[in-house]
């Protein structure tokens, strides 16, 4: 592996580490039947081009810790059939049309079918974790606790993050994002995939407290930074419905700037918005008064998407502090220095 | 204060040009102070949590090991586990085989096919005659008296217990070795038919070998 010395070659490494991610999920995917109804759709969203960010994550932490690849493999494979049953079950949640600059699978195949498919990559998720690994008894069963922990913890997060929709709830609060996502996006995307990957490389010696430290600040970095590129990335890019966020009236950092910095009556027009996307998702946007650009004009014009940004290079500092904190006692190695690399890409990415 | 904000932080290895983190603005501390206050509180949940709670206790930086105890740490675990693994499966090989002979331990009767026993007999014939097999894989010897029960048609037609003989009538079977006799059943005049019944051991409650006579024409 090359030292990672600039955003390319994070992506270089990404790429890399999703290959043989990939290859392993194809050993679980092959020619299992019923193809037509069930398998063709599993197979879809993992086979569209991802970060691969969460295995990547985990096997170079287990590298970093003294592991290998072929040990974390089976792990780094259940977190990316996790997340792809998360993708396939947040696009019908969220009503979303695209999904990796192609349409979602409820789009191509209807709710039912894209719903039963996103139920059969979660339980394919278990698979690599209950099959022989190389990994002891002991270390498996930890492996598989740790899993089951987060699996509840997202959910969690997901159920908040709806509820607030649902609710039309308005009094928030950066801390009651934090938490949000700290639950919903953070346990999933880093904190995992450094706990586990460390446990496995470490023979679980090594201390877990200051790595999932680290994963939390990571992963509110890289959801702060998903958040805007929702609104300001390029299409081609980003892959998803832009401005998707603010059609479904999801509780961004940006939106709940904006809810407090706004006038009386901006403030009134952009509740009766969200109240319109909580009964219309993302259709909300040809509905209401007020359209999902005018709210991006008022969150520009109030400093919201400044305000995110800054307060995510502030989180990201904390991120590049706690992470010398967790791999103080790693030897150098080129996966060090992939995974130290992570923070400035969290917030450089443009998709 | 934290080092970043301190602008302590050592160089970035990877190259990068790394925040500036002595020039935190407001928004930039507001982030840092609210996420270390809602990370905390996880952590904290997390050090309670059961299944997840992390088996080393952090000291923290300052006091953690260096990097080559660390690594010994790291190979006496994974030494450990190997081993642990091995007495596992060494232990439940040696439970398996154990079982397997709890399993085999008692007096069974078959046939001369290791099954149940088939007598054919043609419509005119006048008898026929099979061996059954009694094994003993105790450690005391066993004394098994046979006899034969009463065989069943399905239309209820029965060929009585009295047709069949044994020879010899009784089998003293040494531990862990087997005995066989010859039965010899005498069907003259009954109709055609398949008739069910058993070989049963007199002394051995648990051994009992299924017998079908077959007279006529039947389907093999």
């Amino acid at each position: 592996m090359t030292p990672i010395d600039d955003l390319a070659d994070v992506e270089r490494t990404l790429a890399r580490y999703a290959l043989l991610t990939r290859e392993a999920m194809r050993r679980y995917l092959g020619d299992r039947a019923p193809a037509r109804y069930l398998y063709d759709l599993v197979r879809d969203y993992p086979s569209r081009s991802g970060k691969g960010l969460r295995p990547a994550l985990l096997l170079a932490t287990c590298q970093a810790f003294g592991g290998s690849v072929g040990e974390a493999l089976g792990p780094a494979v259940a977190i990316e059939f996790a997340h792809n049953a998360f993708l396939v079950h947040d696009d019908i949640e969220d009503g979303s049309h695209q999904r990796r600059g192609h349409p979602t699978l409820h789009q191509l195949h209807g709710t039912p079918l894209a719903l039963n498919a996103g139920d059969a990559l979660a339980l394919l998720a278990w698979q690599p974790l209950c099959d022989g690994t190389p990994l002891s008894s002991r270390l498996s069963r930890r492996v598989s606790d740790e899993f089951l922990e987060m699996l509840t913890r997202t959910v969690e997060g997901q159920a908040t993050e709806l509820g607030w929709r649902a609710d039309n709830v308005i009094e928030l609060e950066p801390s009651d994002y934090l938490a949000l996502i700290a639950r919903k996006t953070c346990w999933y995307t880093t904190v995992w995939p450094l706990r586990v990957g460390a446990l496995i490389g470490s023979a679980d010696t090594a201390p877990l407290e200051a790595l999932t430290r680290f994963g939390f600040y990571l992963g509110s970095a890289f959801q702060i930074r998903d958040d805007l590129l929702n609104l300001v990335g390029s299409t081609d890019n980003y892959g998803k419905d832009l401005l998707g966020d603010i059609k479904e009236g999801k509780r961004t950092l940006m939106l709940i700037h904006l809810l407090g910095a706004a006038s009386a009556a901006e403030r009134r027009a952009v509740m009766a918005f969200l109240a319109h996307a909580a009964r219309s998702g993302v259709e909300a946007g040809r509905c209401s008064d007020m359209d999902a650009e005018t709210v991006l004009e008022l969150m520009v014009h109030h400093g919201s998407l400044e305000f995110a940004f800054q307060f995510g290079q502030g989180i990201a500092a904390k991120a590049y502090e706690s992470f010398h904190d967790a791999f103080a006692a790693v030897p150098s190695s080129a996966s060090r220095d992939f995974i130290e690399a992570l923070v400035p890409y969290m917030l450089a990415r443009t998709a | 204060m934290s080092k970043a904000e301190k602008g302590e932080g050592a160089p970035p290895a990877n190259g990068f040009e790394m925040f500036p983190a002595a020039s935190l603005d407001g928004f930039q501390r507001l982030g840092v102070q609210t996420a270390a206050q809602v990370i905390e509180g996880f952590i904290d949940l997390l050090g309670a949590g059961g299944a997840t709670r992390s088996t080393v206790r952090d000291t923290g930086p300052s006091t953690r090991a260096e990097p080559e105890f660390a690594q010994l740490r790291v190979d006496v675990a994974r030494a450990l586990d190997l081993y642990g693994e091995l007495v596992r499966r060494a232990f439940e090989g040696y439970a398996d085989l154990l079982e397997q002979r709890q399993r085999a331990t008692e007096v069974q009767a078959d046939g001369a096919d290791n099954g149940p026993l088939t007598l054919r007999v043609a419509a005119d014939g006048a008898g026929t005659g099979g061996t059954v097999w009694i094994h003993n894989t105790t450690d005391e010897s066993a004394c098994a008296e046979l006899h034969l029960t009463d065989l069943t048609a399905h239309d209820g037609k029965i060929v009585p217990s009295s047709t069949g003989c044994f020879e010899p009538a009784a089998l003293t079977i040494a531990p862990g070795s087997s005995a066989s006799a010859r039965l010899e059943v005498v069907v003259d005049g009954f109709p055609e038919g398949i008739y069910h019944g058993h070989v049963v051991a007199g002394g051995l409650p648990e051994a009992a070998l299924p017998l079908r006579l077959v007279i006529g024409a039947a389907p093999a």
